[in-house]
């Protein structure tokens, strides 16, 4: 399902016009990510929860070139999901 | 930061920004989470722009093992639920550190960067004897000048060998030896240029894996340990003999040593440039030489002043066996000579290089433990509004690292805030390792 279908999808369920709810799901998309930029994490029941998680700087060696690199520390979005979930998806 | 936002904050959030009902912003949301859930089930993945894709991986079942009991069993096929984050949200939340790129690395500089850590911490001790060592012969190789004839030097080295008889007694009496001038040494070690210092650490464990008492080598041509040298063998009685053994060490290190010597400065001119590179990386943060210094003194004291205590005790025992005993002084010796001056000829080549590039470099301020040296003046630059000396230092240099140099060079107190306009001199550098 991609964007479109989803936001077809969404709209179906609540009503709202399909512009409204593509306005909506960019609203909501703004906060989320905007709440991970600050280091925050959202718990959302029956559904998961987005971390935002520091990866430590690392030496790997490129596979193509055999030399090695230092690798940047960096912080990345997780996502794991709820144990309802998983259930759901068994 | 760190907060935990729950679903009723974005509700609040959403409602706040869209102006609807607090009520229907709800729904929305849990709407929003329940779509992505059936999407996922019903198509494996959903894509939503800005945030990311969710995806369904299915997971085959594989065999694995208890760590207890290491029993094997069997890890069910599962599905598992994995999410992308949208390259949009990637570089959102990485802003932070998105300044940082992979550097490729020279196998040689980290390989030798990495040693060089172990060992610092590892070997702090054989550091310490390192050093004394180094200190203790440095004099007599410019006073002694390899001019020893070959043809001269063989024979001795075979008659001394098959003599050998080693037992602790016997090699009491060199360690007594050792232990004034030691002291001595500890204090002129002040002077021990600090970048050496820390290089030692390296050779430690190359050169010299046996830790046999360091002997001095007292040579005759070593005027300030001589009379030391010989007022404590006097009770041994082996006083004459020991000086002939000296004698012979001599001659034979000095021969043996250049087979080494080629191959140990090529060794320690690596080790430099990796603990140059170290320093620079590190961004002048790295601990201060003194420091290391100050440290390595306080153990020296400690280490050396137990040792003492044994050998008096035990030097009587080889009173007895005067005749015995000075045919396997002279192996050990011979040996012993050998790794040190092994040492002291590059360690005085390392040590060296940086005061004859540094006799330019006392002009200016320098900073501390960096990867260079200021030369000079390259040019001035006006700061402009919005400008910081990580952003100038980066311009010039390359690198925000190189900040503490315009600081350091500038003399500026307080780097966080420069006033627009005020003219900076960007500083010349040369790199420490050549």
């Amino acid at each position: 399902m991609n964007n479109k279908e989803f936001i077809a999808e969404v709209s179906a369920e609540t009503g709202y016009t399909n512009k409204s709810t593509q306005d909506l799901v960019d609203c909501m998309v703004k906060i989320m990510s905007s709440k991970l930029e600050d280091g925050d994490s959202i718990a959302v029941p029956n559904f998961g929860t987005f971390e935002v998680k520091k990866k430590m700087e690392r030496i790997m060696v490129s596979p193509m070139t055999q030399k090695r690199m230092l690798v940047p520390p960096k912080l990345v979005v997780s996502f794991k999901p709820a144990s309802s979930v998983k259930d759901k998806f068994k | 930061m760190g907060e935990k936002v729950q679903l009723q904050d974005l509700a609040k959030l959403l409602s706040a920004e869209k102006s609807i009902d607090k009520k229907a912003a709800m729904d929305f949301t849990q709407i929003f989470f329940d779509m992505i859930l059936r999407g996922i089930q019903r198509d494996k993945y959903v894509k939503i722009k800005g945030l990311g894709t969710f995806k369904q991986v299915e997971v085959e079942s594989r065999e694995s093992m208890n760590i207890h009991t290491g029993e094997r069993f069997l890890i069910d096929g599962h599905v598992k639920i994995s999410f992308t984050p949208d390259q949009a949200l990637k570089d959102a939340v990485n802003k932070p550190f998105a300044h940082f790129e992979t550097v490729e690395l020279s196998d040689e500089v980290s390989d030798l960067e990495l040693k060089e850590i172990d060992e610092q911490f590892s070997n702090v001790e054989d550091e310490v004897e390192e050093e004394v060592k180094n200190e203790l012969p440095a004099p007599q190789v410019e006073l002694d000048p390899i001019t020893v004839n070959p043809a001269f030097e063989d024979p001795i080295l075979e008659t001394l060998v098959p003599t050998v008889e080693l037992t602790s007694e016997e090699v009491t009496p060199e360690v007594e030896k050792e232990q004034n001038p030691i002291e001595e040494v500890s204090v002129q070690e002040t002077v021990l240029d600090s970048q050496p210092a820390a290089e030692e650490s390296i050779p430690v464990v190359e050169e010299i894996p046996e830790p046999i008492i360091q002997e001095p080598t007292a040579g005759p041509e070593h005027k300030s340990e001589e009379p030391v040298l010989v007022k404590l063998v006097d009770p041994v009685t082996i006083n004459q003999k020991v000086e002939i053994s000296n004698d012979r060490k001599e001659e034979g290190h000095s021969k043996k040593h250049s087979r080494y010597y080629t191959l140990l400065v090529v060794a320690l001119v690596l080790i430099a440039l990796g603990i140059g590179y170290f320093m620079g990386a590190l961004n002048m943060r790295s601990v201060k030489p003194t420091e290391i210094i100050t440290y390595v003194h306080d153990t020296i004291v400690v280490e050396k002043s137990t040792p003492v205590q044994d050998t008096t005790r035990v030097d009587s025992v080889p009173v007895v066996k005067k005749d015995l005993t000075t045919p396997p002084v002279n192996k050990p010796q011979v040996e012993k000579a050998t790794v040190m001056k092994k040492e002291e000829k590059p360690l005085q080549k390392v040590e060296q290089k940086p005061q004859v590039s540094a006799s330019n470099k006392d002009k200016y301020p320098q900073v501390a433990g960096g990867g260079y040296w200021i030369v000079g003046t390259a040019q001035t630059y006006t700061i402009r509004k919005g400008e910081t000396i990580r952003l100038i230092a980066e311009r010039f240099f390359g690198s925000r690292q190189m900040a503490p140099y315009i600081i350091r060079y500038n003399g500026v107190s307080d780097p966080d805030h420069v006033a627009e306009g005020t003219v900076l001199n960007i500083p010349k550098l040369e790199s420490k390792r050549k």
